[in-house]
């Protein structure tokens, strides 16, 4: 048996094994390099710019605040649906207040999310479904609940995600992500979480992708010039 | 048709060869390299503070956007260095003042040395901070001035302090150093090492594409069971 019989066999052997996955591999791998990652994170869905805050004179002074909301141990201002608020922390409780009124907002009720939801959108489809979840799908399985979920009727299916007690936007979904996400699982082979890259099932595959590309190299000797029986 | 496959294949497969070894070589290191090892995890501390009461008396926000003389796009209160302070920004820039009295704040080197120890845990011993300009390729991504400091254990642990906020930025070493060299492998971005929708990459992708398709094809096509049979 000659040295080139040998290398196409074990080629084709290892092919057996491994062939589905290494184009699984290719097929994955070319959707994420070829499709922008910005596209995939959906920036180009949201209004991104933000007016900067006033400073007018008449937002409240934290200290009075603190008499309404005690036990204040952070807070951050910002600007939400248009007016200027406080995000108060309480220890773990974050509260929502007007910075000028100082009066509480939220949770967001379902009419505030819509409306909220629609500021942000750029596209021009109205909503399909919004429900508050209190169990995080697996699209947005790392953000805390309860979540605003707003879909809208777009071809992309694009969904929002919105904290209802800071009305932050905490994620945004749509089919080129989801896509990804199925197909970043196939690449590194972890079913379950879809994260973690050292599983051992991925390791094993790899260390015989870098056989059988070897073996693959080695035929590639015997491929070229003049042709000879294997 | 089977030959033309052949061909067609093992034509793709010599130019793609050499990328396609570097490939699953890469792939098999960086699904060995332990990820929390990679990120830093094992040198990091429990962030021990306790959320801390907002002291009463300090001065207003309105009073600080006032007076910072440029836009500001958000304004968080929050601690540094055992101080109330402000952390202001707008876009990319970021900024410190006192809570107090409404003085920037710099983070300096005892600052960022401070900081970068509070972070760790290990045998290590910390160099003295280092002033970048710009980032690194360790840090790259991020604006403006950082601290570097550089731990003497076994990972060589290296942390990265912002100047404008004293946050920590990045926690490298030894295991996140090789990651990132096979990482440039895979994604074939060898300036940069974090655009994987480089030109190069996509071609290369398309034509491993291609070989995986004949190549399957070839084996379903020639697929002889005797092939697999031991031979007596």
């Amino acid at each position: 048996m000659k040295p080139a019989f040998w290398a196409r066999r074990t080629h084709k052997w290892i092919a057996l094994v491994i062939g589905v996955q290494a184009l699984l591999w290719m097929l994955s791998g070319l959707y994420m390099t070829a499709i922008s990652i910005d596209v995939i994170h959906g920036d180009h869905l949201v209004h991104g710019d933000i007016q900067p805050l006033s400073g007018a004179a008449s937002l409240n002074h934290p200290d009075a605040l603190a008499n309404r909301f005690p036990g204040i141990t952070g807070f951050r201002l910002k600007r939400f649906m248009g007016r200027e608020v406080f995000e108060l922390q309480q220890g773990p409780a974050t509260t929502l207040v007007d910075a000028r009124t100082g009066d509480p907002i939220g949770p967001l009720a379902e009419d505030a999310a819509r409306r909220l939801a629609q500021s942000y959108y750029i596209g021009n489809a109205p909503i399909r479904t919004i429900e508050l979840v209190e169990k995080a799908p697996q699209e947005v399985s790392t953000r805390p609940v309860p979540l605003w979920r707003v879909e809208f009727a777009d071809r992309n299916e694009t969904t929002l995600y919105l904290s209802p007690s800071t009305g932050d936007l905490l994620a945004k979904r749509h089919d080129l992500w989801r896509w990804f996400d199925l197909l970043w699982m196939l690449h590194i082979m972890d079913y379950d979480e879809r994260s973690d890259v050292n599983n051992l099932l991925l390791r094993v595959a790899s260390t015989v992708g870098v056989v059988f590309s070897l073996t693959g190299l080695w035929l590639l000797v015997y491929s070229f010039g003049r042709r000879r029986r294997a | 048709m089977k030959r033309w496959m052949r061909v067609l294949h093992k034509w793709a497969g010599l130019i793609l060869a050499l990328q396609f070894v570097l490939w699953m070589a890469s792939g098999l290191v960086m699904s060995v390299l332990d990820h929390d090892a990679v990120q830093g995890h094992h040198h990091r501390a429990e962030s021990s503070q306790a959320p801390r009461p907002w002291p009463a008396g300090m001065l207003p926000p309105a009073q600080i956007i006032a007076a910072a003389r440029r836009p500001v796009g958000d304004l968080q209160a929050t601690w540094f260095e055992n101080r109330p302070v402000y952390r202001l920004s707008d876009g990319p820039n970021v900024w410190l003042v006192a809570a107090q009295d409404g003085r920037p704040l710099r983070v300096d080197a005892a600052a960022a040395a401070a900081i970068a120890a509070a972070d760790y845990v290990g045998s290590g011993v910390p160099s003295a901070p280092e002033r970048l300009e710009r980032a690194t390729t360790e840090v790259r991504g991020h604006e403006g001035e950082i601290w570097r400091v550089a731990f003497s254990d076994n990972d060589d642990t290296t942390l990265y302090v912002s100047a404008q906020d004293g946050r920590i930025l990045e926690r490298r070493n030894r295991s996140w150093r090789w990651f990132d060299v096979f990482w440039m492998l895979h994604i074939m971005d060898y300036s940069g090492r974090e655009n994987f929708n480089n030109p190069l990459v996509v071609m290369a992708a398309a034509g491993g594409l291609w070989i995986a398709l004949t190549g399957l094809w070839l084996v379903v096509a020639t697929f002889r069971l005797a092939e697999f049979k031991r031979r007596r």
